[in-house]
């Protein structure tokens, strides 16, 4: 198989992730921050290990600022309903995937305001100014992601952040297509809330996220119950990471995310992006010399890109397609992707398109082998109806 | 556990452990032993911002 759905999630984890779960099955089998035995001990003191590498990644201030989630969604639902009461109004852009798009909806319904920035791909000056001029007396958020998870689209988001900041507001962002691949540093841009998926571009398992903040104090929680400490108390601990993670941590998970961070720190962020990035340019460049292709953005590059790019055939609706790349061992995505803005953004609302997306173990072998595959589609979609 | 570390780095000895419930700590919670010199260790927390929620002397309660 010619995995290409890495922005779904990434596939294959790294050996060391799934012994990492593996092992944590076996040596941390007690359940993590609840009782004083040896092995519930070892168990938190691996939590921590993930917690302290994480921080690190990121630039956050301490890991005591990383909250573990089910996956990015959770903790974007963290920020914006913890932030966000009636009269608030929040800045989203025009390129949100629905993790972001329909807590602000729910939130509308109750009082919230927003405003959807237009993105201008390749001219952050004006991506900027359309971030500025959505700013209101009342705007309490700024929210958006850091590249689109279907056009690869790069948000000048250090910018969006001095911006925010100007007008002493916080910003989140949406990692969930940029973690490991896109530099993301905290301290030095003053995000205040980064939601991450632990399970893409981090190469840990499938149920693993983050949010990463240094005001988790000052969120209002989505989600209450046991956390081990101060159980004596109604309230839910105002003390991070805690006051975001009630119940039973997904141990094995976290284990294997610290694995994966590991991983992505060994072989460089950014050699990961580049080798991304070429992969990326290579079909780029066999799809545009094909008929019949319907291409959206610009030949990516990483400066306004994260690799991800989606496409269409024409006269082919994306699932038929995609179906048909399945039937020759090639995994895509096709459809909306959750993002129905994102498409509306490139009138790919009706059709949908097609994505693709490599990972660190993806091959020029495997590029090569995906644009055979489309030209056999191409042939196979311009051969005699029935 | 970050505080622990802490005063490792600095080598003051010292381990986590889960501590009795009394009034002050709403018990469930972890304290950090300190068998050494505990003033000193109190020191180096709170000069990291680390918070102290009590001290209690092993065996003894508060």
């Amino acid at each position: 198989m010619i995995y290409l759905d890495n922005a779904a999630t990434t596939y294959p984890k790294p050996a060391s992730v799934r012994r990492a779960v593996a092992d944590a099955l076996v040596r941390y089998g007690a359940n993590p921050g609840r009782a004083g035995h040896s092995m519930s001990l070892a168990a938190s003191e691996e939590i921590f290990r993930c917690r302290s590498a994480a921080a690190d990644f990121f630039h956050a201030p301490g890991p005591e600022c990383v909250a573990f989630t089910l996956n990015c969604t959770n903790a974007v639902n963290y920020v914006l309903k913890g932030l966000l009461k009636p009269g608030d109004h929040v800045v989203i852009s025009c390129l949100e995937h629905n993790a972001v798009y329909r807590p602000v909806h729910a939130l509308a319904r109750r009082g919230v305001e927003f405003t959807e920035a237009r993105v201008f791909p390749g001219d952050n000056d004006r991506t900027v100014d359309a971030f500025r001029q959505a700013i209101r007396s009342n705007t309490r958020l700024i929210f958006c992601t850091h590249a689109s998870n279907v056009w690869g689209i790069r948000l000048p988001v250090e910018r969006i952040a001095a911006l925010a900041h100007e007008y002493r507001i916080p910003i989140g962002l949406d990692c969930a297509q940029s973690a490991g691949i896109l530099p993301v540093d905290m301290a030095g841009s003053g995000f205040d809330y980064l939601c991450i998926a632990g399970h893409k571009g981090l190469y840990g398992p499938m149920g693993t996220g983050m949010l990463i903040t240094p005001n988790g104090a000052g969120l209002e929680t989505v989600i209450q119950g046991g956390t081990g400490t101060e159980s004596a108390l109604a309230e839910q601990p105002a003390g991070m990471p805690e006051r975001l993670e009630s119940g039973t941590q997904n141990m094995p998970g976290i284990a294997g995310l610290r694995a994966g961070i590991e991983f992505v720190r060994r072989r460089g962020p950014q050699v990961i992006a580049r080798h991304e990035t070429a992969l990326l340019r290579r079909i780029y460049r066999g799809l545009s010399s094909l008929p019949g292709i319907v291409l959206y953005t610009p030949e990516p590059d990483l400066r306004h890109f994260a690799p991800v790019l989606s496409f269409n055939v024409a006269g082919l609706p994306s699932e038929t397609a995609a179906r048909g790349l399945n039937e020759q061992g090639v995994a895509v995505r096709a459809g909306l992707h959750c993002a129905p803005t994102a498409h509306r953004f490139m009138g790919t609302l009706e059709t949908g398109a097609v994505r693709v997306c490599p990972s660190a173990f993806t091959t020029e072998a495997d590029a090569d082998g995906f644009l055979r595959a489309v030209k056999r589609l191409l042939r196979k979609n311009s051969g005699p109806k029935d | 556990m970050k505080g622990r570390n802490l005063l490792e780095k600095r080598g003051i000895q010292c381990s986590v452990e889960r501590i009795p419930r009394s009034a002050e700590n709403h018990g469930c919670g972890y304290g950090i032993y300190v068998p050494g010199d505990p003033d000193a260790a109190e020191r180096v927390l709170r000069l990291a911002g680390i918070p102290l929620l009590g001290r209690e002397e092993r065996g003894v309660g508060r």
